[in-house]
């Protein structure tokens, strides 16, 4: 798993990206995510673009952080808290089960701050399958 | 972001992406605003003019930050077992808007009291000109968007 990733990252270092603060990229997460639950009542595909780009975009953040140098304590922190407020925007139209299992990742976020070891669940990547699986 | 922002932009949401925002506009107003209220120990703490403070980082308590957001969760998740489901998709929904307009538009310290680390996401304008009239600007324009939208009286 960690060698896909590796490999991913790898590919993601060769792309032709903007050198913006990475804060920004995944304060435009949270809006892509923003856009993701004002439209998923009126077209789902259409959300699923925008559910994708928020997943696109809090990919980037860390890409363009290691690639320009920009690494930092404050970069990790807003990127599990833009996770988190992502997660919680695109989750309260689909409550159950999806925001109990929120609640329990800012509960897990929160622990891997204070013990600086990350385990948070991978709730967006999973709800895209689902989210996939509801168009067919 | 203000108050009367914050309730027109969650009363706008809400209306856009469920419909009929009107019948639950009393639960707009209280779950939109109310997290506002963990500003007034700082504001009875510095006892200086409400217009002239920069409500930053300082002016929170934990229960502004996602400590609080999750404490506010568990207890959707509780009521959405007993009440009517809408409703609190409802109320959830203006909490987390509440938290995410405040973590895009200002400094925060997201894990306050586990990480004192102070951030800013670069996206609005934080200059305290900038930031006082752009606040001015997109609270009348959301305004105006919530008069249009009233029914039986907006267009």
């Amino acid at each position: 798993m960690k060698k896909i990733r590796k490999g991913i990252d790898a590919m993601g270092m060769r792309l032709p990206l903007p050198n913006v603060h990475p804060n920004t990229m995944s304060g435009l997460s949270v809006i892509a995510s923003m856009l993701f639950l004002l439209l998923t009542g009126v077209s789902t595909a259409i959300a699923l673009i925008f559910l994708t780009a928020a997943l696109i975009l809090d990919w980037f953040d860390g890409i363009i952080a290691r690639k320009f140098g920009k690494t930092s304590e404050e970069g990790y922190i807003v990127d599990v808290a833009s996770d988190r407020f992502s997660e919680g925007l695109m989750f309260t139209a689909f409550f159950y089960p999806w925001f109990y299992l929120f609640t329990l990742n800012c509960i897990l976020a929160i622990l891997s701050v204070k013990r600086k070891r990350h385990f948070i669940l991978p709730l967006r990547h999973v709800f895209l399958v689902f989210y996939v699986l509801l168009l067919f | 972001m203000n108050i009367v922002f914050h309730f027109l932009f969650s009363y706008l949401f809400v209306n856009f992406a469920l419909g009929n925002a009107w019948a639950y506009i009393a639960i707009i107003f209280i779950f939109s605003t109310a997290i506002d209220l963990t500003h007034v120990p700082y504001l009875l703490k510095t006892r200086g003019n409400v217009l002239k403070r920069r409500f930053g980082s300082e002016s929170r308590t934990r229960f502004h930050e996602i400590y609080g957001l999750i404490i506010l969760s568990c207890l959707a998740c509780v009521f959405y077992l007993f009440t009517d489901r809408l409703m609190v998709e409802v109320a959830a929904m203006c909490i987390v808007l509440h938290f995410a307009l405040d973590f895009l538009a200002g400094k925060s310290m997201p894990f306050y009291p586990y990480s004192k680390t102070e951030v800013f996401l670069r996206i609005f304008p934080y200059g305290y000109r900038n930031k006082i009239l752009f606040e001015v600007l997109s609270t009348v324009l959301l305004g105006v968007l919530f008069w249009l939208s009233i029914p039986n009286l907006g267009l």
